[in-house]
């Protein structure tokens, strides 16, 4: 069975498939357990990803953060170029182990690192550049919200308090901390909100049979 | 790609988002306080799953409890409600616990089931401390017990009411149409607690004005309402509500001293649900006009779908109290579902209709 590129899957847990294709790729998981797998994986990755993303502050200097990366970039080139003038350039191993039609004066021999695209070190080499990259988003957004559905409701001012009704829980949220009761095992919550500034569930607990009422409020806004 | 770079990828991901946890002191991070002399009695409490993440740059605690408690006082308790104080991580942010629909007896242990996350930033000191203190519980004579620090009493004294309102129309179908009659009352509030899932709210103070447009409220007039709901109007926009303005009149010969308004959001695909209510602290003399608004701005979503249009807005009266303390809720069913209504919609699913009849008799 030929599965799902890497591409396909991604396109797919964002809905950014073109109809048809979106409509292949259900018909394809549907069969392939490997493939359902892999989405289920990337789904969980995008949507912690995107609840951290959903709580950059809203005063983020954008421009600042850029000039910061093209210097890293920057830095990057230029330790690359002193290695290039220290080791010689990388050179292509299957280019190495192809047949020469003219032998060149070898170079002296200096042990080096083989980054071209099929080196063996690619896989690691991603790893650690894909583990820099998500230890840099974490500490940058170090307050991820606990239950929020990604990009679903717009933030309210950054410094007032928020109550939120969810069905993952009720939050209070302010000044960076957060108090979210979480709900019981329980098949529908009904939510609500109540213009007083507080937000309210209502569960009926599976184990226990009870109807348990959840509600969040803040002092400022009573 | 490979599969295995594919998993090495994916995995990579994922790594930092574990978290590194530990457990918590119960002494230092968790109270629970009740008043000298309450009619209930902590005899346990087990906070063994509770426990501390670094996530980031925060501090996620999660704490889950059951609380057993034991009632003391020669009356039956039909609900409690615990106050959720976390001042060290959302000073001024409170959350409640209720448990209506209790039948616990005199000397009767009955348990309430807590569970909540705290985040604060790592950088702030000290651990989390949660207190978890009695606001009020109501006995089977509707008296109240209990500080009331956030407005328990009213909130009790209505699901009560409700509650028993819904198990005497429901005693009335069993007497009237037997069991199939009841069935058919239980698979319609079914169908009605389905239609109400699903959309999830946030409300805070109304921020700058966006671009919205004025939406008059359509009022469902329900029989012997104290209160008429004369005219009003919201402001909508995609996926909100802002600022609503209600006028209202006292029709009985008794002071108000505050009501609730219910209010049901119908999307452009006619889809309707109940979105939060509008309370008012407010006095109005026997005969007098009010207006009740507030700078709050209500916002909706269905997760994973398209942004919510608000085709409609409509209100009902959902309670009010009187400066006597008494309390008026509908005498029919209003259009949200009552907390017992939910119960018994929950206990028919799983066990069926006899049971249903049990637990009506039992309360008879």
């Amino acid at each position: 069975m030929k599965h799902l590129s890497p591409d396909h899957i991604a396109l797919h847990a964002g809905g950014d498939l073109p109809l048809l294709e979106s409509l292949r790729a259900r018909f394809h998981l549907r069969r392939c357990a490997r493939c359902r797998e892999d989405l289920a994986a990337l789904a969980s990755v995008r949507v912690d990803l995107a609840r951290k993303a959903a709580t950059l502050p809203a005063d983020l200097d954008w421009d600042r953060l850029e000039s910061e990366m093209r210097a890293n970039i920057h830095l990057g080139l230029t330790v690359s170029a002193i290695a290039e003038s220290a080791f010689g350039p990388a050179v292509d191993p299957e280019a190495e182990a192809a047949p020469a039609p003219e032998v060149k004066p070898a170079r002296p021999a200096v042990s080096r690192m083989n980054w071209s695209l099929s080196s063996p070190w690619l896989p690691g080499a991603a790893v650690l550049g894909s583990l820099t990259l998500v230890v840099l988003l974490v500490w940058l957004l170090s307050y991820p919200p606990l239950s929020r559905a990604p990009g679903q409701i717009a933030d309210a001012p950054p410094l007032a308090p928020v109550m939120t009704a969810l069905e993952s829980g009720l939050e209070v949220r302010h000044t960076g901390g957060a108090l979210t009761l979480l709900p019981p095992a329980a098949e529908h919550a009904t939510l609500a909100v109540d213009l007083g500034g507080s937000a309210r569930a209502e569960y009926v607990d599976v184990e226990t049979g009870q109807v348990t009422i959840h509600r969040v409020f803040h002092a400022d806004d009573e | 790609m490979p599969m295995t770079s594919r998993w090495l990828t994916i995995l990579a991901l994922a790594a930092p988002l574990a978290a590194q946890q530990a457990a918590l002191d119960p002494e230092r991070a968790f109270k629970v306080s009740l008043p000298p002399g309450a009619p209930v009695a902590l005899t346990s409490a087990n906070w063994d799953q509770s426990q501390a993440t670094a996530r980031g740059g925060a501090l996620v605690v999660d704490l889950h409890s059951t609380l057993h408690l034991r009632n003391e006082s020669p009356r039956r308790i039909r609900a409690i409600s615990l106050q959720v104080l976390a001042q060290e991580v959302t000073p001024g942010g409170k959350g409640s616990v209720t448990v209506p629909s209790l039948d616990a007896a005199p000397g009767e242990t009955f348990s309430v089931r807590i569970d909540l996350r705290l985040m604060r930033p790592l950088s702030r000191g000290g651990g989390a401390l949660v207190e978890v203190s009695l606001d009020g519980l109501l006995f089977d004579d509707l008296t109240f017990y209990g500080p009331d620090r956030l407005k328990s009493r009213r909130s009790l004294l209505a699901w009560e009411l409700e509650a028993r309102r819904d198990r005497r129309l429901l005693l009335t179908a069993l007497n009237e149409g037997g069991p199939k009659r009841l069935q058919e009352e239980m698979v319609l509030a079914s169908t009605r607690l389905t239609e109400q899932s699903g959309v999830e709210m946030r409300v805070a103070r109304a921020a700058a004005p966006t671009e919205a447009r004025e939406l008059a409220f359509a009022f469902l007039a329900l029989p012997g309402a104290p209160v008429q709901l004369m005219r009003g109007s919201a402001w909508v926009a995609p996926g909100e509500a802002r600022m609503p303005r209600i006028e209202v009149t006292n029709r009985s010969a008794r002071t108000v001293r505050s009501l609730e308004i219910g209010w049901i959001v119908q999307d452009t695909n006619g889809r309707q649900f109940v979105a939060g209510a509008l309370p008012a602290e407010i006095e109005i003399p026997p005969g007098q006009e009010a207006l009740i608004s507030r700078d709050r701005v209500l916002r909706f979503a269905r997760p994973g779908r398209a942004g919510l249009e608000i085709a409609a807005v409509s209100a009902f009266l959902a309670t009010v109290e009187f400066d006597n303390g008494e309390v008026w809720v509908p005498t029919r069913s209003a259009p949200a579902l009552s907390g017992e209504m939910r119960r018994l919609v929950e206990l028919y699913r799983r066990h069926g209709v006899e049971m249903v009849v049990t637990q009506l008799q039992r309360f008879e």
